[in-house]
């Protein structure tokens, strides 16, 4: 990446951001936002299990999402020859996987029926849909307040067991 | 929109790799048969529905969040 290489975003929630053009992550869109090609995955807190996803086309768009399995461990979603595809992935081991958090002051919930793939070394990231319907799209996450579960350690965010 | 009739047997092309085919027609249900490379990524309408309502939700929420509990879960990273 060479010093130039940056891409500038007037942020409504983060203020002046400046993400290095390599990080730079392409989804192609996301359902509901078919526009919002280009994303930045930013670690606010290293003790927060959640990351934030910042649109870098939409200065209104941000998910907050955070890696399912930190959460549940057993999560272990069944991906398609089409759903590696997307990211460009021959293999799963290539990927990252994130689901998108919704915060609300009466407790969040990860979207588990559709996570996130991102594949770091093309820059490419997919929400994908799974097929088998056995996650849910709104699983209450086991803390009762995210900020809490932000600043609590792993093991207790991990003292309920899932399913 | 494009509205062609179908009978069971018959099929229709979209592009040059994805055939839909009228498997049967019975009690106001139509069964179809969807060939399609593996990189097509196939969905009924209302599961895709879902996840664009739930992105919704999550987009919106990140802001009445902050706004409701006026804690740190905003701060430039």
């Amino acid at each position: 990446v060479t010093a130039d290489a940056w891409v500038t975003l007037e942020h409504v929630r983060f203020g002046t951001l400046r993400v290095p053009e390599g990080e730079v992550l392409h989804f192609g869109g996301l359902p509901g936002f078919p526009g919002a090609d280009r994303f930045a995955l930013l670690r606010h807190d290293r003790a927060s299990p959640f990351l934030w996803l910042v649109s870098l086309d939409d200065p209104q768009l941000c998910f907050a999402v955070a890696d399912p399995r930190q959460f549940f461990p057993a999560y272990a979603p069944v991906l398609s020859a089409a759903h590696l595809a997307s990211v460009q992935a021959r293999d799963e081991r290539d990927l990252e996987l994130y689901a998108i958090a919704t915060l609300r002051t009466e407790g969040a919930t990860l979207n588990l029926a559709a996570p996130l793939l991102v594949h770091a070394e093309r820059r490419r990231g997919a929400q994908v849909v799974l097929e088998s319907g056995d996650w849910p799209l709104r699983e209450p996450l086991p803390a009762p307040r995210p900020p809490d579960a932000a600043r609590a350690p792993a093991a207790q965010i991990e003292s309920k067991p899932h399913r | 929109v494009l509205v062609l009739t179908r009978r069971p047997g018959e099929s229709l092309r979209l592009g040059e790799d994805v055939r839909v085919t009228v498997l049967s027609v019975a009690g106001g249900q139509v069964r179809l048969g969807i060939e399609a490379p593996a990189s097509v990524s196939v969905l009924r309408e209302e599961v895709f529905e879902r996840v664009v309502q739930a992105n919704r939700e999550a987009a919106a929420a990140p802001q009445a969040f902050t706004r409701a509990a006026g804690d740190g879960a905003g701060e430039e990273p």
